[in-house]
């Protein structure tokens, strides 16, 4: 390995560390409206938000500031990006859940931390604040079974209220 | 010249991925390490990779 930078990862730092190492095959960056590196607007913009704070109203399922961020992906004439990184986090956490159960019902406390991980990672990345804080309780402790089995149905709920929270953000003709 | 992305998280290799592509960078996208060390094998291996360091497998 040559060079790291650790999560959350901000593009910023990202885009430094890379033009240090590779120039992009295509100018293409700025023409898009993202901002050259170091000019100061794009400060700590998190591509991968380990530890989001930014959660204005506690009963909110989702700060919706990170979807905001997400959003200036979105590449013009493209399918609505959000809606596929939604369906992405849909179908993620709907299997890392069912993996969750089995690892509780099992009483395997590796496999529960591991499955955990992903869970509050992939939670963090979408603004899913309290599933990001259930999942943390439970990669961090690898709860007796009674604990995490508790745990676990919390996040179940609060995974139900995501997904509301969620799909009514989809922005794709339904039907 | 392209860049080997690495991440078990989709959500995180989709906005990674779409990232460095505005940025103008060619990507390849692994969904674990196994699959990113069999694409570093390969002739046409990239030039640079992002690697999840807690990525299994």
């Amino acid at each position: 390995m040559d060079d790291y930078l650790s999560k959350p990862l901000k593009s910023d730092a990202l885009r430094w560390k890379l033009e240090q190492w590779i120039k992009p095959t295509k100018s293409a960056g700025t023409q898009r409206g993202l901002p050259a590196v170091g000019d100061g607007t794009s400060s700590a913009r998190p591509l991968n938000g380990e530890h989001v704070t930014v959660n204005q109203d506690r009963h909110l399922a989702v700060d919706l500031s990170v979807l905001t961020g997400l959003r200036e992906f979105q590449q013009p004439g493209q399918p609505d990006f959000i809606t596929e990184l939604i369906d992405l986090f849909l179908n993620d956490a709907a299997s890392l859940l069912k993996l969750l159960h089995a690892a509780v019902s099992g009483n395997d406390v590796d496999e529960l931390r591991r499955v955990a991980h992903r869970l509050k990672g992939s939670s963090s990345n979408i603004g899913a604040v309290r599933m990001a804080t259930l999942t943390e309780k439970l990669e961090e402790k690898g709860l007796a079974q009674e604990d995490a089995e508790a745990l676990r149905v919390k996040l179940e709920n609060e995974f139900a209220r995501v997904s509301e929270t969620l799909k009514a953000e989809r922005r794709e003709p339904q039907g | 010249m392209n860049i080997l992305i690495a991440e078990d998280d989709p959500v995180s290799r989709r906005v990674l991925e779409e990232t460095l592509i505005n940025w103008g960078y060619e990507v390849i996208v692994a969904l674990d390490g196994k699959e990113a060390w069999e694409m570093l094998q390969r002739e046409d291996a990239p030039s640079l990779a992002i690697l999840d360091i807690i990525c299994r497998k």
